[in-house]
């Protein structure tokens, strides 16, 4: 049985945009979302903001309804909810809409994301925001820990576990950027080959600079609707079929298994609630922002032997034309980081791949597979979405 | 520059800085299920008893995971590098995030045993780690 279904996607280009304020970037998202839905603007009775990170200012107007203004829904949106959950944010999003849908106390949720995190905040704030940012100012801030290091842990641990090379973890960055090179919002579109990365400047051991995400503006919306009556409103809706989560830990020291997460338990209950199996789903949008969550998640929602990611992704098949197409927007590797939006821009990807809008880089799927995790990789979330019900 | 963040402490976990003020480090341990609270809690996050007792830590463990940072660092910390990053199983049970200290990072590993060096900074001590002398 469907959760949901999103009726209506719209995105502008990440990257450098100083021009470009963040309002202005959620407003052109949220209009495209909304044309794209095929419904009236007054048939939004949630608007669903999530967070952003680089002014509290502009992150506390979104919660007190400045949306709601800005798109004219005035009178006729019921509820303006903020819901944030770090990188988790585009599939919580969902959860949370399909739920209020499913419980009759919502027809129609704008979820919109926005962030200026490339150019609203200057280059000294922004790396010591993404060093503290989430982080315990007891436990974790005053070791001088920031977010490559905790990669940087992470990937050690999951190297040592498994014997990955740092050619297989740098091939990740290669996947990413093959797929973003087909993606006009991508911020970087250049080449890039293993060489590359590994000789890029080293952040915190094993992580190079082509393995850190780099900030970026940008916004992305999406439109979820009652799975029974979205075909009357689109051609093309896509459908929450099943979704499950672990939160692991606040501190990483109290993660149970840095090299595993729960994606496994998260897939399983994904999956069993959708009534498919991994062998199912044709397309993979794995969340990124750091290359090690992406061997970790192939392998622990089931799709890759455990210990065998990196050689299958160092071999190309997760690249355009392989045998399982991954983050096919380039992921915050190559898209770019716009706070929570980077996984809330995979999640729209998802979407627009099985809408069948995702232009050159589009692929064959009727079910896709989606995994998130925000903070410092807090929690595992698993989405199964298709453009069928099964 | 300015300086380099100070632990920012809690009522409950103020008992934890105290006993590290005095060359001691102490974990919370629950009188009632008789387990470990991790870093100080409000009360115990297993059984939610309020019975919780500090008892001293043997400062043992071994490196669960490492990484050195060399380039890009928080900025208040940028005259320290490179410095090793750890995150400690301590024989006890809990882990904790600290530094592995004078220590070359080439010889920092998964597993290996570590120790427990009480780190003077300005504004007071910090827990941190260095590599056991004798391995196992």
């Amino acid at each position: 049985m469907a959760k949901g279904a999103v009726i209506g996607i719209g995105e502008v280009p990440s990257g450098r945009f100083p021009e470009r304020t963040a309002l202005e970037a959620a407003l052109q998202a949220a209009r495209e979302a909304i044309v794209d839905s095929g419904i009236d603007k007054s048939e939004i009775d949630v608007v669903m903001p999530c967070g952003a990170l680089f002014s509290r200012e502009f992150n506390t107007s979104l919660g007190v309804g400045r949306l709601v203004e800005e798109l004219g829904l005035l009178g006729t949106a019921g509820t303006n909810v903020q819901v944030f959950a770090g990188g988790s944010s585009g599939t919580v999003m969902l959860q949370v809409a399909s739920g209020l849908i499913s419980a009759g106390l919502a027809r129609n949720v704008l979820c919109v994301h926005s962030d200026q995190l490339g150019t609203g905040v200057d280059k000294t704030q922004g790396i010591d925001l993404f060093a503290t940012v989430g982080m315990s100012n007891e436990w974790e801030i005053p070791f001088g820990v920031n977010f490559s290091a905790i990669a940087g842990l992470i990937t050690n641990r999951y190297m040592h576990e498994t014997g990955t090379t740092p050619e297989q973890v740098a091939a990740v960055c290669v996947s990413m950027r093959e797929w973003a090179k087909l993606n006009p919002h991508a911020m970087y579109r250049g080449p890039l080959t293993v060489e590359d990365v590994l000789n890029s400047k080293m952040l915190a051991t094993p992580i190079h600079a082509f393995e850190s995400n780099m900030l970026a503006d940008g916004a992305a919306a999406m439109v979820i609707s009652a799975p029974d009556t979205a075909p009357d409103k689109t051609d093309t809706p896509v459908y929450l079929l099943g979704a499950s989560g672990r939160t692991t830990h606040y501190t990483l020291a109290a993660e149970a298994d840095m090299a595993r997460f729960s994606y496994a338990t998260a897939a399983q209950e994904a999956f069993a609630m959708a009534g498919l199996s991994p062998a199912d789903v044709q397309l993979a949008q794995i969340y990124d922002s750091y290359p090690v969550f992406v061997l970790i998640a192939l392998e622990e929602v089931g799709l890759i032997p455990r210990g065998e990611a990196g050689a299958f992704v160092a071999a190309g098949h997760t690249q355009p034309g392989g045998k399982l197409p991954m983050t096919t927007n380039g992921g915050m590797l190559s898209q770019g980081h716009t706070g929570a939006g980077g996984g809330f821009a995979i999640m729209v990807e998802t979407i627009r791949q099985l809408m069948g809008k995702a232009g050159d880089r589009q692929v064959d799927a009727t079910f896709a597979v989606e995994t998130a995790t925000g903070g410092t990789y807090m929690d595992a979330h698993v989405a199964v979405l298709g453009n069928q019900r099964p | 520059m300015s300086e380099r963040p100070r632990p920012i402490a809690t009522a409950w976990s103020e008992p934890f800085w105290a006993e590290l003020r005095e060359g001691r480090f102490t974990l919370q341990r629950c009188s009632d299920c008789g387990r470990f609270a991790g870093y100080p809690k409000v009360f115990c996050p297993h059984c939610y008893s309020d019975d919780l007792e500090w008892v001293p830590a043997s400062g043992k463990g071994r490196i669960y995971t490492h990484s050195t940072v060399i380039n890009n660092p928080p900025s208040t910390f940028v005259d320290e590098l490179p410095y090793v990053i750890a995150i400690v199983t301590l024989d006890e049970g809990p882990r904790f995030l600290t530094r592995i200290v004078d220590a070359d990072p080439e010889d920092v590993a998964c597993d290996i045993p570590v120790e427990l060096e009480i780190r003077e900074e300005d504004g007071g001590p910090m827990p941190m780690f260095r590599l056991a002398v004798a391995a196992d």
